[in-house]
C-alpha cells in the first residue's frame, strides 16, 4: 500500500458536555466544539459556555 | 463523534467529564484522483466507567454513529472506523 501524502493526528478531550477540546497535530492551542444557536435549541440544552458546533467547523473548513 | 458518545454514555447514567472519555483521531489524506482529499478517519476511544457500567457503555457504542451529525454528514464520502478501550473503575 502506498504511503498517504499526510496523517492528521488530533486528540479530543471531553470537557463539562456537550464541550470538547481538540488538539491537531503539534499545535499547542486546542479547537473547542460545543453548541449554540440552533443546534442548541435542537437539543434543548443550556450550555454554559457556548462554542461552535463541530458541524459549524465542517463548514468553516469548506469555505477556508 | 466524541460529543454523540458523551451524550449516549451520559444518558446511561455513565459520567464522560472530568477525564473519562477522550478519543485519538487519525485522518489519512491522499489523492487518489489528483486532488488531495480525506480518505479514512480512523478513531481510537478511550473510556473510564464506573464498575458495572460495561455493558451499557458497549451498547453506547454500539449505536451512538447513527446520531452523530459529523458522522452522517460525512457518510458515503469518508469512510470512518473506530475501536475503543474501556477501563472499569472503583466509584
Amino acid at each position: 500500500m502506498a504511503k498517504p501524502i499526510e496523517i492528521s493526528k488530533v486528540r479530543i478531550y471531553q470537557d463539562e458536555p456537550p464541550n470538547r477540546r481538540a488538539y491537531i497535530g503539534n499545535f499547542d492551542e486546542p479547537f473547542h466544539y460545543g453548541i449554540h444557536g440552533g443546534v442548541k435549541e435542537f437539543y434543548k440544552a443550556e450550555p454554559e459556555v457556548e462554542h461552535p458546533s463541530t458541524l459549524d467547523h465542517i463548514v468553516a473548513s469548506a469555505a477556508g | 463523534m466524541t460529543g454523540t458518545l458523551s451524550g449516549a454514555l451520559e444518558a446511561r447514567k455513565i459520567p464522560t467529564s472530568p477525564d473519562k472519555l477522550q478519543a485519538e483521531a487519525q485522518g489519512t489524506i491522499d489523492a487518489p484522483e489528483g486532488v488531495m482529499k480525506i480518505t479514512h478517519i480512523q478513531l481510537h476511544f478511550q473510556l473510564e466507567i464506573p464498575n458495572g457500567k460495561r455493558s451499557e457503555a458497549e451498547r453506547a457504542l454500539s449505536v451512538f454513529e447513527r446520531n452523530c451529525p459529523v458522522a452522517q454528514t460525512l457518510k458515503g464520502s469518508v469512510q470512518i472506523d473506530y475501536d475503543w478501550e474501556i477501563k472499569e473503575l472503583d466509584v
